[in-house]
């Protein structure tokens, strides 16, 4: 059972973790003995993953920046952060 | 051949030392010994080429890395070239100054190997003993540093009954990751294979085991699993295809397109002293034998997997069908599989005798 993320929770990806932009191949998120291809709008979500923000100002920061809807926004995020949560890859 | 996609990762073997002495390691027969080693300037130099290159993961293991003298200032040199360093490591050899010195220098990531959930059975398959208790003792210090922890258990038939154990102890040293692999039989592991090999019953319940349990623990600890490919249906895509996304270096600067691959008759290798990195990964032969799907033969040529696991294992081709260009006998398509299943009719049901331990 997936928990959803909370609204308060400061997402910050821990060490061992990064984002770095790779000039061949765009936007890589470095992990413990992975590599994941962090698309457009992973990539700009994962940037303000540094426990400075909680999930809810996050997302209004990808809205306003983005324009879009909220809750398609908050959809997309918090599937992308469970996912990374989940597997021990994002701190809250 | 500008169309050779960049590779991701590169394993440097630092050192065939090691203090342990398990029957299932995946080194060669035959060890390169320490006066053959490649000195801390041509690693740093590999380091820098493989940064060049497009390499982004620096795997730093052996035999056991701890072993090299250097291991501070090669993990200081990755740090300085944004590469991210990942020490692969028994912890025997590794003191608490030392952890807290590699972490300073910018290390990423330990994945550290545990033979068993006791230190009896531990021990045992390690052939060393303290082992257990060793290791758990770094892990709470690697973890104390600050550093990401993985767990890496090879199971096999003498601790496939301990799945549970072995996540319940990899929660317990701190780890973030833990990494099931069941024993594959290449260099080292293939004189044990009749002591290793697990049967089918045995092997199905540890999967199930491995993957109820990878959902129950999500949050706490990540569970990756390694299939045992003798009970599979399809090959692994070994390597992610071969001179496709990583490249290792052996202890005297050999280029392998994988671990085992010095196995395989007919390959010239190139060595790290006397071409490039880059020159290596495009045009060294090894490389490109069999690189993309052209090699091929049936059953694999008309497959519509071959992008999906690249005919399987070269070395396992040629361990089972004795031709390096066949289709992985462990494909249920291969007209070699019979002989998987003959050696796992002859050896799951075998005696307990005596390993072959590594020393």
């Amino acid at each position: 059972m997936k928990m959803p993320l909370a609204p308060d929770a400061r997402p910050r990806l821990p060490r061992g973790v990064r984002l770095r932009q790779d000039p061949r191949r765009g936007w890589l998120l470095l992990a413990p003995e992975t590599v994941f291809e962090a698309n457009g709008s992973a990539a700009e979500i994962l940037k303000l993953c540094d426990g400075g923000l909680t999930f809810a100002e996050m997302v209004d920061v990808l809205a306003t920046r983005h324009g879009g809807d909220r809750a398609r926004i908050t959809g997309e995020a918090g599937g992308l952060l469970t996912a990374l949560r989940d597997r021990r890859l994002l701190d809250l | 051949m500008s169309d050779i996609a960049p590779p991701l990762g590169l394993l440097a073997e630092l050192t065939h030392r090691c203090p342990l002495g398990c029957p299932y390691c995946s080194n060669p027969q035959s060890l390169t010994p320490k006066a053959a080693e490649l000195d801390t300037q041509a690693w740093c130099r590999v380091l820098s080429e493989a940064a060049d290159l497009g390499v982004v993961h620096i795997h730093l293991s052996g035999g056991e890395p701890a072993a090299r003298s250097d291991l501070v200032t090669l993990v200081a040199h990755c740090t300085r070239l944004g590469l991210y360093s990942n020490l692969i490591t028994s912890a025997v050899g590794l003191t608490v100054a030392r952890v807290s010195q590699l972490s300073e220098a910018g290390l990423e990531h330990v994945q550290l190997s545990v033979q068993a959930a006791d230190a009896v059975r531990a021990d045992a398959i390690a052939g060393y003993d303290g082992a257990f208790a060793r290791k758990r003792e770094i892990a709470a210090h690697v973890v104390a540093a600050g550093l990401p922890l993985t767990v890496n258990v090879v199971l096999h038939r003498a601790n496939l009954d301990q799945v549970e154990g072995l996540i319940t102890l990899a929660v317990e040293m701190g780890a973030r990751r833990v990494e099931l692999a069941h024993a594959q039989y290449y260099g080292w592991a293939l004189l044990n294979r009749p002591l290793l090999q697990a049967d089918a019953g045995a092997a199905r319940d540890a999967i199930a085991a491995a993957e109820a349990l990878r959902e129950r623990f999500a949050g706490i600890i990540a569970v990756d699993h390694v299939l045992p490919d003798y009970h599979a249906t399809y090959p692994k895509a070994c390597m992610g295809g071969w001179g496709r996304r990583t490249l290792n270096i052996t202890p005297s600067g050999k280029a392998l397109p994988c671990h085992a691959a010095e196995t395989l008759p007919g390959l010239e290798f190139w060595s790290v002293a006397d071409h490039s990195l880059s020159d290596i990964w495009h045009h060294s032969p090894a490389f490109n034998a069999f690189r993309g799907t052209s090699w091929m033969e049936e059953p694999c040529r008309s497959c519509p997997r071959q992008e999906v696991d690249f005919g399987g294992c070269r070395c396992q081709a040629m361990a089972i069908a004795g031709r390096p260009q066949a289709t992985d006998p462990v494909c249920r398509y291969s007209p070699d599989r019979p002989k998987v299943d003959q050696a796992l009719a002859r050896e799951v049901g075998g005696d307990s005798g005596e390993y072959h331990f590594r020393r």
